[in-house]
């Protein structure tokens, strides 16, 4: 199992790699240490990493709204 | 009592505001959605998330899992991005935690407005039921899961 420390380290990786694409849908491997699809379009995004191999892709929607929220 | 550690993750937000975070940290899982055996074929991230009462969830994830969305029950509901229309169906949710898997089913909302979004929240009804407590702290960005957690596990 991965330590905190160690999960901390992967995420700002993945962070830093998702900056790249801002407004995009994006696919990683399930390690989410590759970009395997990047599209506007999220079906793209899916279509893309499936072609590649990868039957569970992480999808991201590289963002900048923002993401907190609450509902009544 | 057993309890589990997650620590927040690092979200970058590129073109935010001129005054706002470029950087914020929140708690995340990989989620999955499965409805009448069909599972959504990704993954994604999911915020746990204490002032949502309800686990929430893009609409479009629901329909490519062929959930009609529409027909679910719908509430009206109020949050900082103002109102918004919840269509609620009963589904089985799967998150990871620190590399288990585990199931739960719940009655989750579905939001159009959150297909923009593409994550979801992982609410008080249905996630933070699973456990004792659930605690946030802030400033180690971790939160701490207390409880043996299998009160609404299934398989």
């Amino acid at each position: 199992m991965m330590t905190i420390a160690e999960i901390r380290r992967r995420d700002t990786r993945t962070a830093k790699l998702l900056s790249a694409y801002p407004g995009k849908w994006v696919t990683l491997s399930q390690d989410k240490t590759k970009v395997l699809g990047v599209s506007s379009r999220m079906e793209s995004a899916l279509v893309q990493a499936h072609k590649k191999g990868e039957a569970v892709p992480h999808l991201v929607k590289v963002t900048d709204l923002p993401i907190g929220s609450f509902v009544l | 009592m057993s309890h589990t550690i997650i620590s927040y993750s690092q979200v970058n937000l590129g073109h935010s505001h001129r005054d706002s975070p470029k950087i914020v940290y929140v708690p995340l899982l990989d989620t999955k959605l499965c409805y009448q055996n069909r599972q959504t074929i990704f993954s994604f991230s999911s915020i746990i998330d204490s002032g949502a009462d309800f686990c929430v969830f893009p609409a479009k994830f629901g329909r490519l899992i062929g959930l009609p969305v529409e027909e679910g029950d719908a509430i009206v509901t109020s949050g900082i991005g103002g109102k918004e229309i919840l269509y609620f169906h009963k589904i089985q949710v799967s998150v990871v935690i620190r590399e288990q898997i585990w199931k739960f089913e719940c009655e989750a909302g579905f939001s159009f407005k959150m297909n923009a979004k593409g994550i979801g929240f992982l609410g008080r009804k249905g996630f933070f039921d699973l456990f004792e407590e659930v605690a946030f702290n802030q400033q180690k960005r971790m939160v701490k899961l207390k409880g043996e957690g299998t009160r609404n596990l299934c398989d």
